[in-house]
Order: structure tokens, then sequence, then C-alpha cells
């Protein structure tokens, strides 16, 4: 179970809570090589050009990349690179001094902005997956068996979850329900009623049957649709992709009609799921972490019930509060 | 539940964003939790008598007004189902339901997870229980919620009966006892919620079920038992940062078999 957490902490490290260890250190040398060759040829002329007048009477600095677009970023910022914070709102003494002070100035900035985790953020930026030289096939199979008997054929489970959206938090309930009859069925429930109600197919097709005035058929089909589908759903054809540097397995699946790969990532023998990512044109643009498996009563098999989801405009902390086998799907559940 | 030391609270700010403006402008919330908050302003008015023998009363929006006013602190059990019309089984869930003047609610989850709604007059909190201790969660939309609260507040003050610009109020009587249905007058609230029913006990000392119906066939099924009326809370029951175990609530109450 440690084995567990440290790897995911490691992955998280990777995607959201960025770290010294994890910077990327040719690319803040090739930054800090910018920002030397630019402070002596262009910023004080950069920034003198741009500067306005506020309402207030304060001076205020328009960004160089156009109004709205990457404020407070530094303006040499390179695309799905870390990101690179400061100079912007810099002051005016920095651009007045000597050259020696034109120099070590923003270097002693962007260091300080690496040093403190701002310079390693590489969300977008999909895992690195290695070749699994050994090939290791019983790992493989093991992972490819661990994640399309995840759950039981049939089952109910109650569900809570907290989304974030916009640094704001709702708290709902969701009634799953499984069958390969009914495909999976996913009601969404908050303190004011009905949220959405969906079923998603094996196959991944998606139906909206209900639309309430709290969320848009759009949201449930590009939101609720694709969380229930990559974490309930398994996959059809997982193919082994290869090893992250960590050890751990990865299996992917072959691009849908929408042009997304799914990988799986495992501890190291396959025999248990750890991760998600979505990944399309090749970035990565949805994570989920499996953080718990327990097993409940009447069902002995441990099963995942605690999610996080790291999407691009939502964030879920899901659980799973009831698993249970409904009698009268027992027989079929256990086929 | 663990002592005030567990309670975790979010780092963020507690400003308004523009999906929680754009979010708030489709739900007209206020009018939604209102109906819940009206449904169980009622409950507290027909608690205000529970367990006396006095004789029976005809409900009127009046008398229930009237019993409201004299409601001080009211503690219940709860189980909630709700059924939704294209599944079998409800989802079900228990707690406790805690109110005190002026505008104190405590509307806390205890099976199948942990979860706690609380306000204490001024202003609302929810706590979620995660990985062994209480998160505070910088919830949406609370800006509107306090504002339900407020109104509640003014319910409470006596002015259920003489300001009905919300609901339109019926009673009917039933072998069981009355029923208070409540129909929101806006539109787009009853878009959301069709009509809230209060079964009261005959004698209009109880209520038994508080249902919330909303349009499509789905419900709100939310049955009360071991209410309790008329004792000294104890503090930080309402606390929107640290509230008071539930323990505590229920020993105050006088549950004789509430643990520490």
């Amino acid at each position: 179970m440690n084995s567990l957490q440290n790897s995911q902490a490691s992955a998280e490290t990777s995607l959201g809570k960025p770290s010294l260890s994890s910077c990327n250190y040719s690319v803040v040398f090739r930054v800090f090589h910018i920002a030397i060759r630019e402070s002596l040829l262009s910023l004080r002329k950069l920034f003198k050009s741009t500067r306005t007048r506020s309402r207030h009477g304060g001076t205020t600095l328009s960004h160089p990349m156009g109004e709205g677009q990457g404020e407070g970023v530094f303006p040499f910022s390179i695309p799905n690179r870390p990101c690179l914070i400061l100079v912007a709102p810099m002051p005016r003494w920095v651009f007045r001094g000597s050259i020696l002070t034109k120099i070590l100035v923003p270097l002693a900035l962007i260091a300080t902005a690496s040093t403190t985790g701002c310079a390693a953020h590489r969300r977008g930026q999909p895992l690195t997956v290695l070749m699994d030289a050994a090939q290791d096939r019983q790992a493989v199979s093991r992972a490819q068996l661990a994640i399309t008997s995840l759950f039981p054929a049939c089952y109910r489970a109650t569900q809570r979850a907290i989304v974030t959206v916009g640094r704001k938090q709702f708290a709902c309930d969701g009634a799953l329900t499984v069958s390969p009859l009914d495909g999976y069925h996913l009601a969404v429930v908050s303190s004011l009623g009905v949220v959405a109600d969906v079923r998603v197919n094996s196959d991944g097709a998606c139906a909206v049957l209900k639309v309430t005035p709290l969320f848009r058929e759009s949201w449930s089909r590009q939101f609720l649709a694709r969380d229930l589908r990559w974490l309930f759903v398994p996959p059809a054809h997982p193919e082994p992709a290869g090893r992250l540097a960590d050890g751990r397995l990865v299996l992917q699946t072959r691009a849908g009609s929408d042009g997304v790969t799914a990988r799986y990532i495992f501890t190291p023998g396959g025999e248990r799921w750890q991760e998600l990512e979505l990944v399309k044109n090749r970035r990565s643009f949805y994570r989920a972490f499996v953080r718990r498996y327990r097993t409940f009563a009447g069902y002995p098999v441990e099963v995942p019930c605690e999610f996080e989801v790291n999407a691009a405009s939502y964030r879920v902390e899901l659980r799973l509060a009831e698993f249970f086998i409904p009698p009268a799907l027992q027989p079929e559940a256990r086929s | 539940m663990k002592p005030t030391s567990d309670f975790q609270t979010p780092a963020g700010d507690s400003r308004s964003g523009a999906i929680e403006r754009r979010l708030a402008r489709r739900l007209d919330v206020r009018g939604g939790i209102t109906g819940l908050w009206y449904a169980l302003t009622v409950l507290g008015a027909a608690t205000a008598g529970a367990q006396t023998n006095q004789p029976l009363v005809v409900a009127s929006p009046e008398n229930i007004s009237q019993a409201m006013a004299k409601a001080q602190t009211v503690f219940t059990r709860f189980v909630q189902e709700r059924h939704l019309s294209l599944f079998n089984d409800p989802l079900r869930s228990e707690g406790y339901l805690c109110f005190q003047k002026p505008g104190r609610i405590r509307w806390e989850i205890t099976s199948p997870y942990q979860s706690i709604l609380v306000s204490d007059g001024s202003g609302v909190a929810q706590f979620e229980w995660v990985d062994d201790r209480w998160k505070k969660l910088d919830i949406g939309l609370a800006d509107a919620l306090q504002n339900v609260v407020a109104q509640i507040a003014g319910v409470m003050e006596g002015r259920y009966a003489s300001d009905q610009r919300e609901y339109d109020m019926s009673v009917t009587n039933t072998m069981e006892g009355p029923v208070v249905v409540l129909v929101p007058r806006n539109e787009r609230v009853r878009k959301m919620m069709a009509a809230i029913e209060v079964h009261l006990a005959g004698d209009l000392k109880a209520t038994r079920r508080v249902v919330l119906r909303e349009n499509g066939g789905d419900y709100t099924d939310i049955r009360f038992s071991d209410q309790r009326v008329g004792f000294e809370l104890p503090p930080r029951t309402f606390d929107r940062n640290a509230p008071v175990d539930i323990a505590q609530v229920r020993q105050a109450a006088g549950e004789t078999n509430a643990q520490p």
C-alpha cells in the first residue's frame, strides 16, 4: 500500500503539484539565456513602450502578448514548457539600474520562481512511457485481467462526490446501476434535486436521460458521461504500452473516433490499477487517480472506492459510499 | 466524529467566480432551497409542542404560525429517501436535523456517508468527512444560501401566515393528520420543485414526513422520528468552522443511547 501511495504521490507531483525535483533544468537554463539576452537588448524598450496610465492615475503595464493573455506570465515563455511567472508587474527600478542590475534582478526573480515551485508545472504534457524491453507478459496479463474485472457485471453503488469548479465546491450524490442489459446508468442528485441522469453503454455511447435546469445537456455529455465511462466502464482491448520511469506498467487503448487514447497505469506487477490518463493530440487533458480500494458487505472482492479526477475545468473527489449486488442480479453478476 | 482539530478548512478565497455566477443564474437556487427550508420551518413549528398531550387542533396557517413562534430548539432524526423515476430503488440516507432560533440550522447526514450543512444565522458552511477528518468545503452559491437562511429567520419570527409571497399554501385533513401543501408561486421555481408536502401529526404537535416533489416524478421523502424540543443546545452546535460533535447534541437533546 505504501508503494501505491508513493507512486501516486510521484505521479501527482508530475501533474499538479510541481516541485523543484521535477523541474526540467534544461528548460530553465534556456530561459535564463533568453532572459539575459532579452534583458540586455529589449526589455526596457518593451515595457517602457507599453506603459500606460490607469484610471486611478497609477502606472500599469499592458502585456506584450495582448490584453487578457498571459497576464502575469513571463513574456518569453515557451509553449508546453514549465510555467514561468513574474516580470510583467516588475517595478520600474529594475529597468533603471546598471547593466548588472538589469541582468541580475530578472535572473534572481526567475530563480526564485523556480525554487518556489512555479517552474515545473507540466499541465498537458502526457506521462512519458518507456518501452518495456522485458515484455513481462505475466504482468500485462494480470493488468488486463485487473482492469477488465474491476467491478462485477451487475451492481448498484451510491457515490458521494465533491466537485470543484472555479475554486467553489459542490457536493452531490450519485446513484449508479450497472447491468449488461441496461449499461451504466448514473443519476446525480444534489440538495436541490436531480442534477442529471445519463446512461453509458459498454462501447462508450452516451444517452442523456434527463436534463434539468441545474445542468446543461452538453455538460452531461462532456463531463458526466466522460467520468462515468472512463472510471467505471472497462476498456475493450487494452494493449501493453510500456512502463513509466518508476516501473509502473502502462496499458493503453487504441484511439477512438474522438482521437482519445486512454492510458491505464498499474502497479509494476500489473496487480492493481492506480491511475488513468486521457491523451488527445499528444496532450494529456484528464487524469484520474485511484486513491483507495476496499471491500463492501456482500461483495468480498476489493473494488476501487475513492477516485480523484483532475480535468481541465474541474476536479472531482469521488467516493463509493455503498456498493452491493441486488439479489435479483446476483446470478447475472457472477457470470 | 472527531474533535475540533480535525476540521480542515479550505485555503481558497471566498470570491464568487464567473462559473458560479453563471450557475447561480441557471439554478435559481434560492427558490429551490427555500422550499426545503420552508418545509423544515413548518417542521419546527409543528414540533414546538411535541411530546405533550394537548388536544387536537384544527390545522390552519395561523395555527402553524403561532406554534412556530414557540419553537426555540428542535432536534430530530430523519430518514431521507430520494425516489428517482428511472431507478427501482431509492437513494437512502439517515441523519439528524437541529434547529434553534433565530435561523440556526444543522442538517447532518450520518449514513451512508457523513456530511454537515450548518448555518449559524449569519452564514452557511458545509463539511464532508474525508480521510478520517472533517473537511470544510468552499461551497458555491454561499450567498444565495445565506439569503435563504435570512428568509427563514423572518419566517421563524412569526411572519408565516401573513407573508405568503413565495408559496401558495393549502391544508388538507387526512386520516393520519393534516397535510400542508406548499406550491411555489414563481414559475421558474416550480420547474424545479413542483410542491412540498408537510405531513403533520393529528394534534399538530409533530411532523411525520416532508415530501419534496419535483417535476418528472422524482421526489424526496423525509421521515422524522424522535423529535425533541425545548432543550439547551451545546455551544458550537451551529459553528461554521468547527461544529460540535453530533453526539453531544444528542446527549443535550436527551437521547439515552447517544455516545460521545
